[in-house]
């Protein structure tokens, strides 16, 4: 029974979305398909319990029937890490071997999602390398592709890896550089040993959060009908010129948030003429009620905050870019991408798996 | 056309009231009140009598036909009040009452269904939320404005309630009347629009005013404008041209305000004169009010000082318009009627000491030269001055010449029964030359709008399908702003000249792409995200081999990256280098009320620190594109200076006329430049060096 190791070397570069195409897909296939995280980094604690967020995502959204606490079983904590910081011992690898083992029963293929970087896990002695290697499982690495130093990640990730690196992804690259990628850069991979699975494009789709999830992590009052909840947010602008200025600077993006004051009147009327998926009116003043008619009109949801415009900024950019996989829109858009642009024949045929 | 609003056969008043405290009571007054000839019928739940004439219940119930409905009953009655109306069959609707757009919510909801009634039966309706009507021509005050103003040939419209009755009340102080005055209010159905086209078909009005906030439908005031104006002036005051005082607009009216530069346009375009000041609008309103068209630019003074006619003359001069030139009879005229003391050449000045003879001789002399085409009279109290008799010397004469006259009677005290007979003789009189130049220069300017030759509408053989199908390309892509090299394709389908370029990913696919262009290139980055590129080192010229080429494209990469680590970075674009010419700058913005704004100007330093761009909106014609580039405060430098020589402006016209076809043939194109336009002299062309589209999102 194969396993695939989904690597990547930076943070959101859409690993979570890969495990989720190639689950989706070879299910679809025939194949009975498990999911693992055989490190967790980053945990959410909860009340009740400490747990790995992606994992319960893929975990419900397949309806997997094992216990999560064998999806993921390795949770580094703070607790562990201090713990082995004062010298306690690092013994997970046979915890891991054996979820592992028992998730493998009467499966044709394990996916296992990867930590972020190449070092993450080392203090519990399980990086990637180890992982991929200790679970023989040969690695599929995503990674973003922008310039042609990008390249480096994936020759220094070959170089640790030799020939457990099954081949990559390269994940978000700009659509005009795209016939550039398959043209040269897929080649001179290719010449070094590295098949290219997929050359997936960027998505302002794909990298957008939606107005709910805004709306979450700044707070405020939410003004407007709570189905645009869903709607998704690809750009952020700033509401902080003349009104002569406005309308061209909104104009330059689609279906965005625009944060601006709420006493401003006129960049709100002008944001409203454009494309725009939210405003975010900040300094705790309601806008005038002939704002809120055009909003209606124009199908757009208000988010009022108390903070000032700069650390409303401040706060959305965090979330921006940075947010992860769980829109079924986004979910439903990545999964087709994926079916498209992913050669999964070679994978299968890689990974010795023969469909029935 | 709006007869039913304005000559009303019966006029029912919904909401009067026996109790003088309320405002249907006041409107009811008011309509009895100012001779209104036609009958009167109160509405009123219960009275049976109201100021005398008999109440019905409702208008269903009132003996008809009843033309026009005044509706002054709370905002929740509204709607059921004129559904009766709709079904009896009034035709037209004042209402007063308020609640409506101006306070959101519901209130918006309200006047919807409002709008949908009146236009399910067929009504023309002005309001909700105004102060109503006045017409002098019938008599009818169908408002609650405090007086009744005098019969004049003034039309005013106010999209401000409070500012028509200060203006009633200072002008009634003036003794200056009106035609017809209207309170637009939220103007659901009736606006600027139907208004200038009801009152620019009735020669009652000489002239319409107008108090703009803002303009709902741009192309179709254009068009009304354009029609009136070239019979009747229309002057306007548009207030928000400020920055401040457009978000007070905003914040007042609840719409988008326009852009200043579309307004100007608008207005320029359409022949519309524009008062900056309410002063203006009001000096210039008597001028057209009280004289006939003027001729011409050459202008008479005639003064009793020497120094208020040299300020006339210096206004007249900063204006635009000419010192008549008098003619040798003229003059003979003036030597022989005049004391020699006198100044017999423009100004004349017939010297302080002057009394009503001298006036006589000197304005008769000056209104019978054929090379005065008005006169500017001014007077200023002096021993001996006959300030009553001079102004009925000047009534006479101006009344014999089919030439306009206007005076300048400068004080206060010793003149007033002196202004009381110009103004009632109707001779337009200001307290100060530079007034009255003011007016005489809005008299020149309608001429000369109403004298223009009509302009030659011009189409080009372009590919419009093929723009059409790469807009549904980046479209499809997801995307609203095309690239450089997708701006390109549309620019050649439009028949614009550009140099040959192409997009590099790599070192070496810049330095094979400029071997097959050509040596030397320019090389420049290509991102969304990098508007001023050579401000970020992102654009380099003269590369002149492949080394060149691969080292440029890592620098540009390399500062694009630094500037901004999540710009998108599409590339680096090689260009074939073209050689250098005048830079020029076309952009477009679409505007929200007018359409598609053009701009142009010259490149560099004269757009972005001198801010030298000329706009006008499309459709154009080649005579307002050859008009606007000669706007330009830089165009002598484009008409060529210090021997060099002139720019191919044919060139530069062709092109805006080619953005303006593609900008009208395709709405969704909100955002464009060409910048730079390289411009060659004589008749050599012009190269679309650079260029930008944005599609509506």
């Amino acid at each position: 029974m194969p396993s695939l190791y989904v690597a990547s070397t930076e943070t959101f570069v859409g690993k979570s979305a890969v495990c989720v195409g190639v689950i989706d897909r070879a299910r679809r296939d025939g194949f009975a398909v498990g999911y693992m995280k055989p490190v967790s980094v980053a945990v959410t604690h909860t009340d009740a319990t400490v747990h790995d967020e992606d994992a319960l995502f893929i975990r419900q959204h397949f309806a997997l029937p094992d216990p999560l606490e064998r999806i993921a079983p390795v949770l580094v904590t703070q607790g562990v890490v201090e713990a082995i910081v004062r010298g306690g011992a690092a013994e997970f690898s046979r915890q891991l071997r054996e979820a592992h083992l028992a998730l493998s029963r009467g499966r044709d293929l394990m996916v296992l999602e990867g930590v972020n970087s190449w070092a993450e896990g080392s203090i519990v002695d399980l990086s990637a390398d180890r992982v991929s290697d200790t679970l023989h499982a040969p690695v599929l690495l995503v990674t973003r592709y922008q310039t042609l130093l990008s390249l480096d990640a994936v020759l220094a990730v070959q170089q640790y890896l030799g020939d457990r690196l099954l081949g990559v992804v390269l994940n978000h690259v700009e659509p005009p550089k795209y016939d550039y990628v398959v043209a040269r850069v897929v080649p001179f991979l290719r010449s070094r040993g590295i098949p290219v699975f997929a050359v997936l494009r960027q998505d302002a789709q794909l990298a957008g959060i939606s107005v709910g999830e805004l709306h979450e992590h700044l707070g405020g009052q939410y003004l407007g009908d709570a189905a645009r909840r869903e709607r998704l947010v690809e750009h952020l602008l700033i509401g902080a010129m003349g009104s002569e200025a406005a309308l061209s600077h909104f104009r330059r993006r689609a279906n965005k948030a625009v944060i601006t004051g709420g006493d401003r009147t006129d960049l709100q009327l002008a944001a409203l003429e454009t494309s725009t998926a939210v405003l975010v009116l900040t300094g705790n003043i309601r806008p005038v009620s002939r704002v809120i008619d055009r909003a209606e009109e124009r199908d757009v949801s208000i988010i009022c905050v108390a903070d000032d415009t700069l650390t409303t900024v401040e706060r959305a950019e965090q979330v921006f870019g940075h947010v992860r996989f769980k829109q079924s829109a986004k979910l439903r858009r990545f999964v087709s991408l994926l079916d498209e642009q992913f050669d999964f024949g070679r994978l299968y045929q890689t990974l010795g798996l023969i469909r029935a | 056309m709006l007869d039913a609003i304005f000559a009303p056969r019966a006029v029912a008043v919904i909401g009067a009231s026996p109790d003088p405290a309320r405002l249907g009571h006041r409107v009811l007054r008011n309509i009895i009140d100012h001779g209104y000839a036609g009958r009167i019928l109160p509405i009123h739940p219960q009275a049976t009598t109201i100021l005398g004439l008999p109440s019905y219940p409702k208008v269903s119930a009132a003996p008809g036909p009843i033309d026009l409905a005044v509706v002054v009953v709370p905002a929740r009655a509204v709607l059921d009040v004129v559904e009766d109306c709709g079904r009896a069959g009034v035709a037209g609707l004042v209402v007063i009452s308020a609640g409506f757009k101006e306070v959101g919510g519901p209130g918006r909801a309200l006047e919807l269904q409002l709008l949908e009634r009146v236009r399910h039966y067929g009504m023309r309706m002005i309001g909700p939320n105004c102060l109503g009507i006045i017409d002098t021509t019938t008599r009818l005050n169908a408002s609650f404005a405090a007086l009744m103003p005098a019969a004049g040939q003034i039309a005013f419209m106010s999209q401000s309630g409070a500012l028509c009755t200060a203006i009633l009340d200072w002008s009634a102080g003036r003794g200056i009347g009106f035609s017809r005055f209207v309170s637009l209010g939220n103007k659901a159905d009736v606006d600027e629009v139907a208004l200038l086209r009801s009152w620019g078909a009735d020669p009652a009005n000489r002239v319409i005013l107008a108090y703009l906030e803002g303009i709902a439908d741009g192309p179709a005031f254009i068009a009304a404008a354009r029609d009136v104006t070239r019979h009747t002036p229309v002057v306007a005051i548009k207030s928000g041209t400020t920055a401040a005082g457009t978000r007070a607009i905003s914040s007042h009216t609840g719409a988008l305000a326009g852009s200043e530069r579309a307004y100007e346009a608008a207005f320029g375009q359409s022949g519309v004169l524009r008062a900056r000041s309410m002063q203006e609008l009001f000096d210039v309103a008597l001028a057209f009010a009280y004289q006939p068209p003027i001729g011409g630019d050459r202008i008479a003074i005639v003064t009793n000082a020497g120094g208020p006619g040299i300020i006339a003359t210096d206004a007249i001069e900063r204006s635009g318009m000419r010192l008549a030139e008098l003619g040798d009879a003229t003059l003979a005229r003036l030597r022989a009627g005049l004391p020699p003391a006198a100044s017999c050449a423009n100004p004349i000045d017939v010297i302080g000491d002057a009394r009503a003879d001298r006036y006589e001789v000197a304005l008769a002399a000056a209104l019978a030269d054929p090379a005065v085409d008005a006169v500017l009279v001014l007077f200023t109290p002096q021993a001996g001055s006959e300030p009553e008799r001079t102004a009925e010397v000047i009534a006479r004469l101006a009344a014999q010449h089919g030439k306009p006259v206007l005076t300048s009677y400068m004080g206060a005290a010793s003149i007033g029964p002196a202004l009381a007979i110009l103004n009632q003789r109707r001779i337009p009189n200001y307290a100060f030359p530079e007034q009255a130049v003011a007016a005489l220069r809005a008299l020149v300017h309608q001429h000369a709008w109403c004298t223009r030759p009509a302009g030659e509408h011009v189409s080009f053989a372009v590919d419009r399908e093929r723009v059409r199908a790469l807009f549904a390309r980046v479209r499809a892509a997801g995307r609203i702003e095309l690239g450089e090299i997708e701006a390109r394709e549309v620019l050649d389908a439009y028949g614009m000249r550009l140099p040959r370029s192409e997009l590099a990913h790599s070192p070496e696919q810049a330095a094979t792409l400029a071997a097959q262009i050509g040596f030397p290139v320019v090389m420049k980055i290509s991102s969304p995200d990098i508007l001023h590129k050579s401000d970020i080192g992102g654009v380099r010229v003269g590369i002149a081999d492949a080394a060149a080429a691969r080292d440029a494209y890592e620098v540009i990469e390399y500062r694009a990256r630094t500037y901004s680590r999540d710009a998108a970075i599409w590339g680096v674009l090689v260009q074939e280098q073209v050689r250098r010419g005048r830079e020029v700058l076309v952009g477009v913005s679409r505007d929200p009320q007018f359409g598609p704004l053009i701009g142009v100007g010259l490149g560099g330093i004269y757009v972005e620190v001198l801010q030298d761009v000329a706009f006008r909106l499309a459709p154009l014609t080649r005579e307002e594109v050859r008009e606007q580039i000669r706007s330009i405060r830089s165009y002598p430098l484009l008409r060529g200076v210090r021997g060099d020589p002139p720019a191919d402006l044919a060139a530069i016209e062709d092109i805006v006329l080619r953005v303006a076809q593609l900008v009208e043939d395709f709405p969704e194109i909100v955002e464009m430049d060409i910048n730079p336009l390289m411009v060659y002299p004589n008749s050599e062309g012009a190269m679309v060096v650079d260029a930008r589209i944005i599609l509506q999102g």
